[in-house]
């Protein structure tokens, strides 16, 4: 499968293509692709910050959003290994199925929409259209999350459901740890 | 072929949206008539000379603001500069060269009015010499004409921690407001001389840009490095009107005969590159040598 092939198909035939891209298992162009639609949505996310004119409650040094950008980027790229690592344990965990590089190749692939995202915004907010902007960055959410679940399906071989139930684990896990270091900073500070 | 096609498409939408929003930045514009410009240099943070890049705070360039001016003396369309300052004040130094600048824009007929945000104090005052109008809102904090060096002696410290610094020099006073020992009477004797011109030239610089507007026996009475009110400012005669930055603005369009609502472009606002922590010096060696031109 090619490069063209398989930016095409995640777009508009994904279910087929994130099963190809699974199965052959091409994760460096995916985290190469991820990593690149990153600094993309940066560069233009960067600018749009510029339109929005958001009051500060403090001031923040220009140059820094820059850093936090940075180091966003960097922290998406641990996040993509740290989820793949979790979907890939889980998933023999419960399912008795495995595929890292699957994995990681066929989910680097499906950010590949989140490139539409800040463009579209951008444009949206040039024209003073911000709420359908908003309404278009939901769609767009969704269609990432739809393609994830979809990413995860394929590489593991499994059904709809328990895909989507692997793809929440992290996050409900995520919502437990914190809540859970939360309570006990208040208990311990009360 | 169809997918070529189509991806091609999707591409060169989102290189032209990516180049827009680089090259762009339609917050450094508003709308107006279009007859002339009004140009707006901010200064803001503490004045330094050279590229000044911080990466915790704010500074205001001294390179930075005389290209600003620069740029204003150059364009045909540009009318009229505000100044709007924002400092607690800088170094003598690049606080002269900004202010050197200023003049040179003077020249050429433009007028500069200088508004004065939360502080305009000190170095940020030398600067506001040089324009034509000075309005202040009336609690921003300014005034405070004088020059300061503060140096620590850290022998005591060094002796509780067992360092012993060694010093070779080519003087006497090569090592002069050296951590390492007590100041002596000569040093300090040559330093309050370096001081005391400073603030004469300091002084000089008021003189000139608030000439006929404060008195002279005034002007020493109140210039002991006191911080003064924008409402004191104005009854002493530092500055020349009480009122906001909108207020300067209807003032540049009046002194430059401009229509009202006329076109304010920020000629320094914080570009693209600058929050990407994409060095200030680097940035003048790839831009200001036309290797590559932002807008």
């Amino acid at each position: 499968m090619s490069l063209t092939e398989a930016i095409y198909g995640v777009i508009f035939t994904p279910k087929k293509t994130l099963a190809n891209i699974s199965r052959e298992r091409i994760w460096l162009s995916g985290v190469l692709i991820f990593f690149i639609v990153m600094v993309f949505n940066l560069l233009i996310n960067t600018s749009a910050s510029g339109l929005e004119q958001v009051e500060q409650l403090v001031a923040i040094p220009a140059n820094f959003y820059g850093a936090i950008s940075i180091v966003g980027i960097i922290f998406s790229l641990v996040m993509l290994f740290v989820l793949v690592g979790l979907y890939n344990l889980f998933g023999e965990l419960i399912y008795q199925s495995t595929n890292a590089s699957g994995l990681l190749a066929s989910l680097s692939f499906a950010s590949i929409p989140a490139v539409f995202g800040p463009p579209l915004q951008y444009v949206l907010m040039l024209v003073n259209l911000q709420i359908l902007s908003y309404i278009i960055s939901l769609g767009i959410g969704i269609w990432l999350i739809v393609l994830q679940v979809i990413a995860i399906r394929e590489s593991l071989s499994i059904s709809t459901g328990q895909a989507l139930l692997l793809f929440i684990i992290p996050i409900v896990a995520s919502i437990l740890i914190v809540g859970g270091i939360l309570s006990l900073i208040i208990l311990l500070a009360f | 072929m169809r997918k070529n096609i189509t991806l091609a498409l999707i591409g060169v939408f989102l290189i032209v949206i990516a180049y827009l929003a680089i090259t762009n930045d339609p917050s450094q514009k508003t709308s107006g008539t279009g007859s002339g410009k009004i140009a707006v240099i901010e200064v803001n943070g503490a004045i330094t000379g050279g590229a000044g890049a911080s990466f915790t705070s704010e500074i205001a360039s001294g390179d930075n603001i005389m290209r600003a001016i620069q740029k204003a003396k150059d364009r045909n369309d540009i009318k009229a500069v505000i100044l709007r300052i924002n400092s607690p004040g800088g170094t003598a130094g690049a606080s002269q060269e900004i202010g050197i600048e200023l003049d040179k824009l003077k020249e050429t007929g433009k007028p500069i009015v200088t508004s004065m945000g939360d502080m305009c104090a000190s170095g940020g005052y030398w600067i506001a010499c040089s324009s034509d109008y000075i309005v202040a809102n009336g609690t921003t904090i300014t005034g405070s004409i004088g020059v300061i060096m503060q140096l620590a002696n850290l022998e005591g410290l060094y002796e509780k921690l067992g360092i012993k610094p060694e010093v070779i020099k080519s003087g006497q006073f090569k090592d002069i407001g050296s951590a390492n020992r007590e100041m002596t009477a000569e040093e300090h004797e040559l330093l309050q001389e370096l001081i005391d011109d400073s603030y004469e030239q300091f002084l000089e610089q008021v003189r000139q840009g608030r000439k006929d507007k404060i008195s002279e026996t005034e002007l020493i009475r109140i210039a002991d490095g006191r911080i003064v009110s924008g409402r004191q400012a104005y009854e002493l005669g530092l500055i020349d009107h009480i009122g906001n930055y909108y207020d300067a603005i209807k003032k540049a369009e009046e002194m430059a005969g401009l229509p009202e609502g006329a076109e304010v472009e920020i000629l320094n606002k914080t570009n693209y590159l600058d929050m990407f922590l994409l060095n200030t010096s680097m940035k003048n060696i790839l831009f200001d040598n036309n290797i590559w031109q932002i807008n």
